[in-house]
């Protein structure tokens, strides 16, 4: 076991630190000079382009800047932005918050909803109801995610006027329309889950044997079958719960919520070479993190993976 | 272990896309030139459509584009101007006439060549600090503008083009501003944003965080930004010191104004829609004019003075070089028809390189073209450019008429597709190449360039300089690298002559010069537009086309 996690861990540190090399040289290949972003076009002279080259040290060798770079890194300095002068660790801290208050609503959104309908078809199994779960769980993936928010801000904020269009902050009034559009494709994905899972579940012999026992209905599902159904369900949502940090970039611009994902785009934008940087890293930080601890809770969980 | 390497490429390739799907596509988020362009504050943004306040109420207007700092002395683009008009005020101001009027001061005297400047202070004024405004404030703002804090600022380059040598404090309540050149222009820009006055104590209070810790004298205090979402500012109730032409006096009417930052055009107009927003800054033109049809909406627009959206043209560069083919181009281009077509009934006409706000607008040079497709035609004719090959393009000496035009969109490809339809009616062959601004400057510097779009909002006409005297020529933003001893005679002097009907005259000169030499293709007048909501009254615009927020009040 112990041997298992150290090993897993190097390899984490490792996939960072290629992360940390793409990020620093993508950012580097881009065609035209930073200091034009910063300068504008109008009178730059070269004396000042040079001192502002100078300052922000693109004169140094490309190695010697991303050498410089990594060991601030390390100690939690990421530098300072070039578009309005504020640390990037702060402002990625700032917007942290926001992105994982809509990222769990979403989880906890496609959870709820994907869990619900998986387990009503799996108990419908070969109903109408079931072909129409599966159905409406095909389109809830292809959908693309500004789409249905589209659709979701027409029909809740436009129409009904029950949702704000924009969102801010943490409340749930706030979350409900960016955490749905969010986690709707999450909640196809659960729904299928749930209904396979459980299907596989209720076909074993101890269902069976719950059943013969004469134990009522109720119990059976929601004491027998359904805990053992979520445990591959479980796992998934480890998994998901990245793939939602990422998601958030879209529906964050979208509904005009502060984020991570948000300011990704907008340092991009504006060519804020240490912000993109320190939100790329942080962020694949982070999913290197997740998709760590979920291999390490699998492992534990299962002793047959740790034979391997 | 394969597993693992497998999600950790996933995540490096999930990054790459990311950035190059955003790479890719990068508006312009920023205008071109350096002159232009929680409280649980959405409870507050949701309470403003649902109860407005007694007094005014709670205004939440969606903007495009976040202020990259609140520090006037220290901003670039529009939105900080915008902003720094509620915060800040400036020792003198402008009424949307053009006329002067008393600011923070209430008397000023330039002396004979308009190279010092003194001014007598109101003694009534405070800062949101506490702080009392005195001419210790004036030296204060002017010199940080003038310190190495400032890197490149709009009130930087205005004291730095003409010399600024200090500001003297003759006593509590008397300034002179001096400048090493003579600066007719000043009393005009000291109205302007970028030169209003900060505390002095906030200043040094918050040293390189001022930018984020503004503190002025304007009809609204600043109390909060969230990055990315909005900024919070409250009416300041002390305020007595507005301009002699607003509608009303004392403090502002609103109780609460927050700049909602919506940079997608789409869900401003949706929150508007909702009333989420009441003002909602550049809707889509088709969207806007609907709702303003429907009558659920007012729109207000803005023709903003200064240069148009004009596309400067490389005179020493073939095929630009030959004067007959510079006056093709602006002759086969329907201006009226390309705004029209472009941004519906919003859209203006331009005809000239300052637009008809500005002041010392010249008729004349406006009217030297017509669009008249046969002339534009017999010109480059006259010149040997001939479609021998029946392919629509032009020739001569077998090379193609070709215009070079590197850019960053500012505006929608579409419609750089629609003008260059226009010249290819004519023959040319416009190579349109869309690019980031950082490469695309580097393609101005190499001189790999026909065309350069331009576009400079400002109240007078003085960045015709910076874009058409020669001494700018060769990178420094004279991209149409004309010569002319006349053009920068005109220039010069209008930048110095302190005889205003003299300087207007130079100014009109220097417009019937680049006109006659066909230096620049007119597209269009820039608009500023904002969709108000009914409730919204007292909407008006100051000289450079910003709500002025100090007079709006919502109706119950």
């Amino acid at each position: 076991m112990l041997n298992y996690l150290i090993r897993r861990i190097f390899t984490s540190i490792l996939v960072l630190f290629g992360v940390s090399i793409l990020v620093f040289s993508v950012i580097h290949l881009v065609p035209g000079d930073v200091t034009m972003a910063i300068l504008g076009r109008q009178k730059v002279n070269e004396a000042k382009v040079a001192e502002l080259r100078e300052q922000l040290g693109l004169n140094d060798p490309l190695y010697v800047q991303y050498g410089r770079y990594l060991g601030k890194a390390l100690r939690g300095d990421l530098g300072v932005s070039i578009r309005n002068n504020q640390s990037v660790s702060k402002s990625i801290a700032d917007q942290m918050p926001s992105t994982f208050a809509l990222a769990i609503s979403a989880l906890v959104l496609a959870l709820s909803i994907g869990g619900i309908l998986g387990l009503i078809a799996a108990l419908n199994h070969g109903t109408w109801f079931d072909t129409f779960v599966m159905g409406l769980s095909v389109s809830g993936l292809s959908i693309p995610t500004f789409w249905m928010g589209l659709l979701l801000i027409l029909f809740f904020s436009v129409r009904l006027g029950m949702f704000p269009s924009i969102s801010n902050g943490s409340s749930p009034a706030q979350l409900f329309l960016p955490a749905l559009t969010l986690g709707l494709p999450e909640a196809a994905v659960a729904a299928r889950m749930v209904r396979a899972s459980m299907l596989d579940v209720l076909n074993k012999e101890y269902i069976v044997t719950a059943r013969a026992k004469g134990l009522p209905q109720r119990l059976v599902i929601f004491k027998h079958a359904l805990r053992n159904a979520m445990i591959p369900v479980v796992t998934f949502v480890g998994l998901q719960m990245a793939y939602l940090l990422g998601g958030a970039t879209i529906v964050e611009t979208m509904f005009a919520r502060q984020g991570i994902g948000r300011l990704a785009v907008q340092s991009i934008f504006s060519r804020d070479y240490p912000m993109v940087q320190g939100v790329v890293l942080v962020t694949a930080a982070i999913y290197v993190l997740i998709n760590t601890l979920t291999d390490i809770t699998y492992v534990w969980l299962n002793p047959k993976i740790r034979l391997q | 272990m394969n597993k693992t390497l497998f999600k950790g490429l996933s995540a490096v390739i999930m990054i790459g896309s990311l950035l190059t799907a955003c790479g890719g596509t990068a508006p312009a988020t920023q205008a071109a030139t350096t002159d232009t362009t929680a409280v649980e504050a959405t409870e507050a943004a949701v309470a403003a459509t649902e109860a407005p306040a007694a007094s005014g109420g709670i205004l939440t207007l969606g903007v495009a584009i976040e202020p990259e700092t609140l520090d006037p002395g220290d901003g670039v683009y529009v939105q900080e101007q915008f902003l720094a008009m509620s915060l800040f005020d400036s020792l003198l101001s402008i009424a949307p006439d053009g006329s002067l009027h008393p600011g923070l001061a209430s008397a000023w005297e330039p002396n004979a060549d308009y190279s010092e400047f003194t001014f007598t202070l109101r003694q009534d004024v405070t800062f949101h600090d506490g702080t009392a405004f005195k001419a210790d404030a004036v030296k204060a703002s002017f010199d940080h503008i003038m310190s190495e804090a400032v890197l490149e600022s709009g009130g930087k380059s205005l004291l730095q083009d003409h010399e600024y040598i200090e500001t003297v404090v003759v006593d509590d309540f008397t300034v002179t501003v001096k400048f090493a050149a003579s600066y007719p222009m000043f009393l005009r820009d000291a109205a302007r944003q970028w030169l209003s006055i900060s505390s002095p104590a906030a200043l040094e209070k918050y040293g390189l965080e001022y930018g984020r810790n503004p503190v002025g004298t304007g009809p609204f205090k600043f109390v909060q930004w969230d990055a990315q979402t909005q900024i919070l500012l409250e009416r300041n109730p002390d305020y007595n010191w507005g301009p002699e032409f607003a509608a009303h006096e004392g403090p502002a009417l609103l109780e609460q104004v927050i700049f909602r930052i919506l940079p997608e055009a789409a869900t401003r107009l949706t929150a508007f829609e909702t009333g989420e927003i009441l003002i909602a800054s550049e809707p889509p033109a088709l969207d806007a004019i609907a709702m303003v049809d429907a009558g659920t909406a007012s729109i207000q627009t803005f023709a903003q003075p200064g240069i148009p959206a004009i596309l400067m043209i490389n005179a020493t560069k073939a095929p630009t070089d030959d004067l007959n083919v510079r006056r093709a181009m602006i002759l086969a281009v329907n201006q009226q028809e390309l705004a029209t077509t472009a941004f519906q009934s919003l859209g203006l006409p331009a005809y000239s390189v300052i637009s008809p706000t500005t002041w010392a607008y010249n008729e004349e040079a406006a009217d030297l073209y017509q669009f008249n497709l046969e002339e534009a035609g017999r010109l480059l004719e006259e010149s040997g450019w001939v479609d021998s090959d029946g392919d629509g393009v032009r020739e001569k000496d077998g090379e193609k008429l070709t215009v070079d035009w590197p850019d960053n969109p500012a505006w929608s490809e579409a419609f750089n597709e629609l003008l260059s339809g226009y010249l290819a009616n004519a023959g040319f062959d416009v190579q349109y190449r869309s690019m980031d601004d950082g490469a695309a400057y580097e393609e101005l510097l190499a001189g790999n360039y026909s065309l350069v779009y331009m576009y400079w909002t400002r109240p007078d006409p003085t960045p015709l300089r910076y874009l058409f005297h020669s001494e700018n020529t060769n990178g420094g933003g004279a991209w149409t690298n004309f010569v002319s001893e006349e053009l920068d005679a005109a220039l010069e002097d209008g930048d110095t002559q302190t005889d205003e009907a003299i300087r207007k005259q130079d100014y009109e000169t220097a417009q019937m010069i680049i006109m006659e030499n066909a230096l620049a293709l007119p597209m269009f007048t820039v608009n500023t537009s904002y969709l108000t909501a009914p409730s919204i009254e007292g909407f008006t615009f100051d000289l450079e086309g910003y709500p002025w927020l100090y007079d709006i009040s919502i109706a119950q």
